[in-house]
Protein backbone atom coordinates (compact mmCIF):
# COMPACT_ATOMS: atom_id res chain seq x y z
CA UNK A 1 0.00 0.00 0.00
CA UNK A 2 2.96 2.50 1.07
CA UNK A 3 4.61 1.59 -1.75
CA UNK A 4 1.80 2.04 -3.85
CA UNK A 5 1.31 5.78 -3.08
CA UNK A 6 4.86 6.41 -3.51
CA UNK A 7 4.90 4.94 -7.55
CA UNK A 8 2.06 7.04 -7.84
CA UNK A 9 3.76 10.48 -5.48
CA UNK A 10 6.37 10.02 -8.09
CA UNK A 11 4.46 9.86 -11.51
CA UNK A 12 2.47 13.01 -10.42
CA UNK A 13 5.88 14.30 -9.88
CA UNK A 14 7.03 13.28 -13.27
CA UNK A 15 4.27 14.66 -15.28
CA UNK A 16 4.67 17.93 -13.35
CA UNK A 17 8.03 18.18 -14.79
CA UNK A 18 7.08 17.50 -18.65
CA UNK A 19 4.23 19.78 -18.39
CA UNK A 20 6.66 22.75 -16.71
CA UNK A 21 9.63 21.40 -19.49
CA UNK A 22 7.10 21.46 -22.87
CA UNK A 23 5.67 24.83 -21.40
CA UNK A 24 9.11 26.59 -21.32
CA UNK A 25 10.06 24.95 -24.00
CA UNK A 26 7.35 26.70 -25.52
CA UNK A 27 7.80 30.07 -24.32
CA UNK A 28 11.69 30.05 -25.03
CA UNK A 29 10.16 29.07 -28.83
CA UNK A 30 8.24 32.41 -29.25
CA UNK A 31 10.76 34.57 -27.12
CA UNK A 32 13.54 33.66 -29.57
CA UNK A 33 11.50 33.85 -32.69
CA UNK A 34 10.77 37.55 -31.79
CA UNK A 35 14.29 38.34 -31.38
CA UNK A 36 15.50 36.01 -34.38
CA UNK A 37 12.94 38.59 -36.13
CA UNK A 38 13.75 41.86 -35.36
CA UNK A 39 17.19 41.63 -35.29
CA UNK A 40 17.29 40.29 -38.72
CA UNK A 41 19.28 42.35 -41.04
CA UNK A 42 17.33 44.08 -44.27
CA UNK A 43 18.70 42.39 -47.46
CA UNK A 44 18.13 45.88 -49.24
CA UNK A 45 21.56 46.98 -46.93
CA UNK A 46 23.79 44.57 -49.17
CA UNK A 47 22.07 45.61 -52.15
CA UNK A 48 22.40 49.30 -51.70
CA UNK A 49 26.22 48.36 -50.69
CA UNK A 50 27.02 46.30 -54.59
CA UNK A 51 24.97 48.65 -56.33
CA UNK A 52 27.50 51.47 -54.99
CA UNK A 53 30.36 48.88 -55.11
CA UNK A 54 29.32 48.48 -59.10
CA UNK A 55 28.74 52.34 -59.36
CA UNK A 56 32.66 52.41 -58.36
CA UNK A 57 34.02 49.87 -61.04
CA UNK A 58 32.00 51.87 -63.95
CA UNK A 59 33.56 55.02 -62.61
CA UNK A 60 36.92 53.33 -62.49
CA UNK A 61 36.47 51.23 -66.05
CA UNK A 62 35.30 54.85 -67.65
CA UNK A 63 38.32 56.30 -66.39
CA UNK A 64 40.36 53.49 -68.17
CA UNK A 65 42.01 52.84 -64.54
CA UNK A 66 41.17 49.40 -64.74
CA UNK A 67 42.48 48.50 -68.16
CA UNK A 68 45.87 50.41 -67.15
CA UNK A 69 46.30 49.95 -63.53
CA UNK A 70 47.79 52.00 -60.97
CA UNK A 71 47.23 51.33 -57.91
CA UNK A 72 48.21 55.25 -56.64
CA UNK A 73 45.74 56.75 -59.59
CA UNK A 74 42.92 54.08 -58.11
CA UNK A 75 43.07 54.88 -54.67
CA UNK A 76 42.73 58.18 -55.53
CA UNK A 77 40.00 58.18 -57.79
CA UNK A 78 38.10 55.96 -55.19
CA UNK A 79 38.62 58.38 -52.35
CA UNK A 80 38.07 61.34 -54.41
CA UNK A 81 34.28 59.74 -55.72
CA UNK A 82 33.14 57.21 -53.07
CA UNK A 83 30.82 58.49 -50.48
CA UNK A 84 32.43 58.89 -46.86
CA UNK A 85 30.41 56.28 -45.05
CA UNK A 86 32.06 53.33 -46.97
CA UNK A 87 35.12 52.08 -47.67
CA UNK A 88 36.26 49.41 -50.79
CA UNK A 89 38.81 47.32 -51.29
CA UNK A 90 39.67 45.64 -55.38
CA UNK A 91 41.51 43.32 -56.69
CA UNK A 92 41.82 43.24 -60.60
CA UNK A 93 43.21 39.99 -62.54
CA UNK A 94 44.41 39.98 -66.16
CA UNK A 95 47.75 39.73 -67.00
CA UNK A 96 48.54 41.44 -64.15
CA UNK A 97 47.10 40.69 -60.24
CA UNK A 98 46.80 44.07 -58.44
CA UNK A 99 45.13 44.74 -54.72
CA UNK A 100 44.37 48.50 -53.78
CA UNK A 101 42.22 49.35 -50.99
CA UNK A 102 41.44 49.04 -47.55
CA UNK A 103 41.81 45.44 -45.89
CA UNK A 104 38.34 43.87 -45.24
CA UNK A 105 37.83 44.21 -41.46
CA UNK A 106 33.92 44.30 -41.23
CA UNK A 107 31.92 41.25 -41.08
CA UNK A 108 29.14 42.64 -43.92
CA UNK A 109 30.49 43.37 -46.80
CA UNK A 110 28.91 42.72 -50.47
CA UNK A 111 31.16 41.90 -53.47
CA UNK A 112 30.96 41.79 -56.77
CA UNK A 113 32.75 41.60 -60.20
CA UNK A 114 33.05 43.26 -63.58
CA UNK A 115 34.95 42.41 -67.00
CA UNK A 116 36.43 44.93 -68.68
CA UNK A 117 38.53 45.34 -72.01
CA UNK A 118 41.76 46.05 -72.21
CA UNK A 119 42.18 47.32 -75.65
CA UNK A 120 45.10 48.05 -76.07
CA UNK A 121 46.88 44.24 -74.92
CA UNK A 122 43.45 43.34 -76.95
CA UNK A 123 42.70 41.05 -73.34
CA UNK A 124 40.34 41.34 -70.85
CA UNK A 125 40.50 41.18 -67.13
CA UNK A 126 38.20 40.47 -63.95
CA UNK A 127 37.99 43.25 -61.14
CA UNK A 128 36.39 42.24 -57.89
CA UNK A 129 35.25 44.66 -55.39
CA UNK A 130 34.38 44.19 -51.47
CA UNK A 131 32.58 46.61 -50.08
CA UNK A 132 31.49 47.78 -46.30
CA UNK A 133 30.22 50.77 -44.30
CA UNK A 134 33.09 52.20 -42.00
CA UNK B 1 -7.19 16.08 3.33
CA UNK B 2 -6.76 19.66 4.19
CA UNK B 3 -2.96 20.08 3.55
CA UNK B 4 -3.81 18.14 0.11
CA UNK B 5 -6.73 20.35 -0.88
CA UNK B 6 -4.52 23.51 0.00
CA UNK B 7 -1.55 22.26 -2.15
CA UNK B 8 -4.01 21.91 -5.05
CA UNK B 9 -4.94 25.51 -4.63
CA UNK B 10 -1.89 26.46 -4.20
CA UNK B 11 -0.78 24.63 -7.42
CA UNK B 12 -4.00 26.04 -9.25
CA UNK B 13 -2.98 29.94 -8.23
CA UNK B 14 0.68 29.10 -9.21
CA UNK B 15 -0.79 27.79 -12.52
CA UNK B 16 -3.10 30.47 -13.24
CA UNK B 17 -0.57 33.39 -11.92
CA UNK B 18 2.40 31.58 -14.62
CA UNK B 19 -0.18 31.08 -17.26
CA UNK B 20 -1.23 34.93 -17.57
CA UNK B 21 1.89 36.25 -17.08
CA UNK B 22 2.93 34.50 -20.07
CA UNK B 23 -0.06 35.60 -22.11
CA UNK B 24 0.59 38.74 -21.09
CA UNK B 25 4.12 38.54 -22.32
CA UNK B 26 3.33 36.92 -25.30
CA UNK B 27 0.69 39.61 -26.26
CA UNK B 28 3.08 42.57 -25.49
CA UNK B 29 5.87 40.49 -27.67
CA UNK B 30 2.82 40.30 -30.54
CA UNK B 31 1.60 44.09 -30.37
CA UNK B 32 5.10 45.28 -30.57
CA UNK B 33 6.02 42.72 -33.43
CA UNK B 34 3.75 44.03 -34.90
CA UNK B 35 3.89 47.56 -34.85
CA UNK B 36 7.52 47.08 -35.87
CA UNK B 37 6.50 44.47 -39.37
CA UNK B 38 4.20 47.23 -40.17
CA UNK B 39 7.33 50.03 -40.27
CA UNK B 40 9.49 47.44 -41.62
CA UNK B 41 7.07 46.94 -44.47
CA UNK B 42 6.57 50.08 -45.23
CA UNK B 43 10.54 51.08 -45.46
CA UNK B 44 10.85 47.73 -47.61
CA UNK B 45 8.29 49.47 -49.91
CA UNK B 46 9.83 53.39 -49.82
CA UNK B 47 13.70 51.18 -50.62
CA UNK B 48 11.69 49.07 -53.54
CA UNK B 49 10.62 52.21 -54.92
CA UNK B 50 14.03 53.84 -54.49
CA UNK B 51 16.06 50.94 -56.11
CA UNK B 52 13.71 51.70 -59.04
CA UNK B 53 13.41 55.25 -59.36
CA UNK B 54 17.30 55.13 -59.24
CA UNK B 55 17.76 52.25 -61.70
CA UNK B 56 15.38 53.60 -64.23
CA UNK B 57 16.62 57.20 -63.58
CA UNK B 58 20.23 55.83 -65.34
CA UNK B 59 18.56 54.11 -67.86
CA UNK B 60 18.10 55.36 -71.14
CA UNK B 61 14.79 56.02 -70.83
CA UNK B 62 11.99 55.50 -74.00
CA UNK B 63 12.47 56.76 -76.81
CA UNK B 64 16.26 56.59 -76.20
CA UNK B 65 16.08 60.16 -77.65
CA UNK B 66 12.87 61.01 -76.05
CA UNK B 67 12.03 64.78 -74.98
CA UNK B 68 9.40 66.02 -72.68
CA UNK B 69 6.63 65.77 -75.70
CA UNK B 70 7.07 62.02 -76.36
CA UNK B 71 8.69 60.77 -73.19
CA UNK B 72 7.41 57.15 -72.22
CA UNK B 73 9.78 56.28 -70.02
CA UNK B 74 12.22 58.45 -68.08
CA UNK B 75 15.87 57.57 -68.30
CA UNK B 76 18.76 60.59 -67.50
CA UNK B 77 21.41 58.25 -68.58
CA UNK B 78 23.02 58.53 -72.59
CA UNK B 79 24.57 55.52 -71.78
CA UNK B 80 25.52 53.41 -69.27
CA UNK B 81 25.87 55.90 -65.89
CA UNK B 82 26.41 59.23 -68.12
CA UNK B 83 23.88 61.69 -67.24
CA UNK B 84 24.16 64.63 -69.12
CA UNK B 85 22.68 68.23 -68.56
CA UNK B 86 20.36 68.56 -71.38
CA UNK B 87 18.44 65.33 -69.98
CA UNK B 88 18.13 66.94 -67.22
CA UNK B 89 17.05 69.89 -68.60
CA UNK B 90 14.10 67.83 -70.60
CA UNK B 91 13.11 66.20 -66.83
CA UNK B 92 12.72 70.00 -65.65
CA UNK B 93 10.09 70.92 -68.53
CA UNK B 94 7.76 67.89 -67.21
CA UNK B 95 5.34 68.45 -64.38
CA UNK B 96 6.05 66.93 -61.15
CA UNK B 97 2.90 64.77 -61.51
CA UNK B 98 3.19 63.41 -65.25
CA UNK B 99 6.72 62.23 -64.23
CA UNK B 100 5.40 60.29 -60.73
CA UNK B 101 2.85 58.70 -63.06
CA UNK B 102 5.48 57.81 -65.68
CA UNK B 103 8.00 56.51 -62.80
CA UNK B 104 5.42 54.76 -61.58
CA UNK B 105 5.32 56.17 -58.60
CA UNK B 106 1.64 56.48 -57.48
CA UNK B 107 1.07 56.72 -54.12
CA UNK B 108 4.74 58.13 -53.31
CA UNK B 109 6.15 61.50 -53.47
CA UNK B 110 9.95 61.81 -54.61
CA UNK B 111 13.02 63.76 -54.80
CA UNK B 112 15.97 63.55 -56.82
CA UNK B 113 19.20 65.84 -56.80
CA UNK B 114 22.40 65.72 -58.55
CA UNK B 115 25.83 66.22 -56.40
CA UNK B 116 29.08 66.59 -56.60
CA UNK B 117 31.41 64.29 -54.95
CA UNK B 118 32.33 67.25 -52.74
CA UNK B 119 28.52 67.64 -51.59
CA UNK B 120 27.89 70.91 -53.73
CA UNK B 121 24.72 70.90 -55.51
CA UNK B 122 24.72 70.54 -59.02
CA UNK B 123 20.55 70.11 -60.18
CA UNK B 124 17.49 68.93 -58.30
CA UNK B 125 13.77 67.93 -58.86
CA UNK B 126 10.80 67.13 -56.71
CA UNK B 127 8.86 67.98 -54.35
CA UNK B 128 10.25 68.81 -50.44
CA UNK B 129 10.21 66.08 -48.43
CA UNK B 130 7.16 65.96 -46.13
CA UNK B 131 7.30 62.29 -44.01
CA UNK B 132 8.45 61.22 -41.38
CA UNK B 133 9.59 57.84 -43.16
CA UNK B 134 11.83 58.47 -46.13
CA UNK B 135 14.24 56.64 -47.35
CA UNK B 136 17.27 58.03 -49.35
CA UNK B 137 19.86 56.36 -51.59
CA UNK B 138 22.69 57.31 -53.13
CA UNK B 139 24.13 56.12 -56.75
CA UNK B 140 27.67 57.23 -58.46
CA UNK B 141 27.37 58.58 -61.99
CA UNK B 142 28.85 60.77 -64.41
CA UNK B 143 27.74 63.90 -65.06
CA UNK B 144 28.59 65.69 -67.83
CA UNK B 145 31.67 63.25 -67.82
CA UNK B 146 32.51 63.69 -64.20
CA UNK B 147 32.01 61.83 -61.39
CA UNK B 148 28.56 62.88 -59.69
CA UNK B 149 26.42 61.05 -57.19
CA UNK B 150 22.47 60.57 -57.87
CA UNK B 151 20.31 60.91 -54.60
CA UNK B 152 17.20 59.88 -55.13
CA UNK B 153 14.44 60.11 -51.96
CA UNK B 154 10.90 58.28 -51.85
CA UNK B 155 8.29 58.70 -49.17
CA UNK B 156 4.98 57.65 -48.83
CA UNK B 157 2.28 60.33 -50.31
CA UNK B 158 0.52 61.98 -47.46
Amino acid sequence: MNLSKIINKDKKAQIFSIDATIGAFLVAIIILAFFINISKKSESESLQLSKVGYDMLAILDYGGLLANPDETAILTKINETLPNQYEMRIRLEGDYELEAGSPVLQRFVASGKRVFVNASENDYGIATFWIWLK
Amino acid sequence: MNKKSQSTIMDLLTAVFVFFAVFILIIVLFSTYSARLEKDILREELKDKAFMLSDILLSNGIPADWNSENVQLIGLAIYDKHITESRFDELNEIPYENTRELLGLSGFDFYIRLIETNGNLIREYGDEVTAKEVVALRRIIFYENSPAQLEVRVWRKE
